[in-house]
């Protein structure tokens, strides 16, 4: 069994940007990947065959509990929070958090994709996690993350390709979001 | 352009940035938690399943300074909660009914209804626990399936909100608690109606593996309307004085259900003081005993675009949601209004700063206002239209357009080409002014503009 220490650093990458890319935000991603790792370090892992896998179970049930206390199931508040700042047009859901780093294409693109589509997406490209991996980890059937991956790959192409097409259209006067 | 591959997606996804965590920080603090948790400390408050009264940024800052104290005192740590733990209470009408498949029970503790967050329209909450039976040491648990049958009709209820039925175990514990919302044709005052709820096929995860319970848990069980909304009640605010003085506003009563308490904004018509129009508070917390709740002031007033997914002619009202932060049944409990940093609205239309004929080139021009804001311009003509250009701050922001006066003659904005960039703290707004010819005496009106007065900031008690 590798000890703590190796554990994390073998793994904090993979868990810390999951969770970042799950929750959009710097400080819940660290609370986060703090949480998964005390879990693991308090766990008796001498059984677990897929420590990578196992953790990125722990990360996606911490990150559901958390997207699940912030709404509660009302997506309205969660919007509307994020109007109630100084007076400006109105705002994209994300600005309701703390403004995460995802300078690059690919993160704003990313963050569109519904949670259950992304999560799937962050644990086989990113985390390099195999289609029966990604499935344990999100306690789903194979098929149905096969199914998840699919879907978020063909949605993904589609939100790129609108994105290079509107950036060919010069630059961009509207009102912006934040 | 040619589309984007799959391998593509892969390769960006494997260098999306991380912003560079202080890993080593976080290592830090998980290793204190990680003593802190197995050194054996005793909590000073009594045990709570599922406690979640203290945010975890709060957990890991009192963590750490436990674990301190545990590397001091060489012994046990005696953690101290500097924050009221918000016991959960049964809520509403209490059924207590029980299924147990496979070693895993569970319980319908209680059943409330009320006025859904931010809706008119009706909720169910049934609160949940689940209990293990046999000590397998669950992590999480979820149902594959939950429905809630109305026995009368046969009609299933939609469920209101998350769809998951996800409990959580802590560390060491064997029961765990999670709220259902559910909506539709529900039981009125003085109604009865009898439901069934069936969760099908649990999988749990513990330390060491991932498994699964085939199964029905089936609950019946019969909801009172009258019962179940009693934890639904108003409360007048008595102290109003503050308030109407420093804003020209009342509160109404205050509404209090199980899962939000609302506040009506009583506006009294014309109310301007020498500084400015109040307009509302940036800022409002509800002190639940120690825990504070951030609040939703909607609709805004001034603004001219409804915030989406809420109804831009319902009536002014403060919102807090309670059951986002987890609290429940807040009868017992404190409650205290806190509104900062009153937004007050300020034009002086009489006061025009004079530019130099605009260029391509962009002039930079200030104008110090008679209420110290500094309005700072840059402006340039693009073509044949004038773009004028206003840096703002987090306290300081741009409520209309400027306005541009030439030779005499007044012009207004483009509110299509018009634009604003905020990031947070600074930001800038550049109104753009088509077809504005040529001319010699130039100015500019700064327009309305919104600025903080904390020295309107108020606590409002509501309920001892």
């Amino acid at each position: 069994m590798v000890d703590d220490n190796t554990l994390f650093q073998t793994y904090k990458e993979d868990v810390y940007r999951y969770c970042l890319h799950m929750l959009r935000s710097q400080t819940d991603a660290e609370d986060i990947c703090q949480e998964v790792f005390v879990k693991a370090m308090l766990a008796d892992r001498d059984k677990v065959e897929h420590m990578k896998a196992w953790l990125m179970r722990i990360a996606a049930n911490e990150c559901h509990s958390l997207m699940r206390r912030r709404t509660n199931g009302n997506m309205k508040e969660k919007k509307a929070f994020s109007i109630n700042l100084p007076l400006r047009s109105p705002q994209s859901v994300e600005s309701a958090y703390e403004r995460a780093e995802t300078a690059d294409e690919f993160g704003r693109l990313l963050n569109k994709l519904k949670p259950k589509v992304r999560e799937a997406m962050l644990l086989y490209y990113m985390a390099d996690l195999s289609t029966a991996e990604t499935a344990e980890a999100l306690g789903i059937p194979v098929g149905t993350a096969k199914s998840r991956i699919n879907r978020g790959v063909k949605m993904f192409k589609k939100l790129y390709e609108k994105a290079m097409e509107s950036r060919g259209k010069g630059s961009d006067h509207h009102v912006s979001n934040y | 352009m040619s589309p984007i591959t799959e391998q593509q997606i892969k390769q960006g996804m494997s260098l999306l940035s991380d912003g560079s965590p202080d890993y080593g920080e976080m290592w830090n603090r998980i290793r204190a938690e990680v003593e802190r948790r197995r050194s054996g400390w005793v909590e000073e408050t009594s045990v709570i399943e599922n406690k979640r009264g203290v945010s975890r940024a709060r957990r890991w800052a009192l963590a750490a300074s436990a674990a301190a104290i545990v590397v001091a005192a060489g012994g046990t740590a005696i953690y101290f909660d500097q924050q009221t733990e918000v016991i959960p209470t049964e809520m509403g009408q209490k059924i207590d009914a029980s299924a147990e498949v496979g070693g895993v029970e569970l319980t319908l503790s209680s059943v409330a209804i009320g006025r859904k967050p931010l809706e008119e329209e009706q909720q169910m909450a049934l609160r949940l626990r689940l209990t293990d039976l046999q000590k397998r040491g669950f992590g999480t648990v979820e149902f594959g399936e939950a429905t809630l049958t109305d026995l009368s009709s046969g009609q299933n209820l939609a469920v209101s909100g998350d769809k998951r039925n996800l409990f959580e175990f802590e560390e060491g514990g064997s029961a765990s608690t999670l709220t259902q919302y559910f909506e539709g044709n529900l039981p009125a005052g003085g109604e009865s109606r009898q439901y069934r709820l069936t969760l099908k096929d649990a999988t749990y995860s513990t330390a060491q593996t991932i498994d699964s319970i085939q199964g029905d848990w089936v609950v019946e069980f019969t909801v009172e309307g009258e019962q179940a909304a009693s934890a639904t009640y108003a409360v007048p605010i008595e102290e109003q004085a503050a308030i109407e003085e420093r804003t020209g506003l009342k509160l109404g009563e205050a509404q209090i259900s199980p899962f939000e308490i609302r506040i009506p904004v009583i506006r009294e018509q014309g109310f301007s003081v020498d500084q400015g129009d109040f307009m509302y508070y940036k800022d409002s917390t509800l002190k639940v005993d120690n825990i504070g709740v951030q609040g939703l002031w909607t609709p805004l007033p001034g603004r001219e675009q409804a915030q989406p997914g809420l109804d831009p002619n319902a009536p002014e009202t403060l919102y807090f949601n309670l059951a986002a932060n987890s609290l429940e049944d807040v009868r017992k409990s404190s409650l205290t209004l806190q509104l900062r940093n009153a937004v007050v609205k300020r034009s002086y239309p009489d006061i025009w700063t004079p530019v130099a004929p605009p260029s391509e080139t962009a002039q930079s021009v200030s104008e110090t206002l008679p209420d110290q804001s500094v309005m700072a311009y840059k402006v340039k003509r693009e073509g044949k239209d004038i773009h004028v250009h206003i840096q703002t701050r987090n306290d300081f922001f741009m409520i209309t357009g400027t306005r541009l006066r030439v030779d005499g003659k007044t012009y207004e904005r483009s509110e299509s080409e018009s634009y604003s960039k905020y990031n947070g703290d600074t930001g800038f707004q550049v109104d753009v002014f088509k077809n504005v010819p040529e001319g010699s005496e130039f100015a500019i009106n700064a327009g309305e503009y919104g600025v903080y007065d904390s020295s309107r900031d108020l606590d409002i008690p509501i309920q001892n």
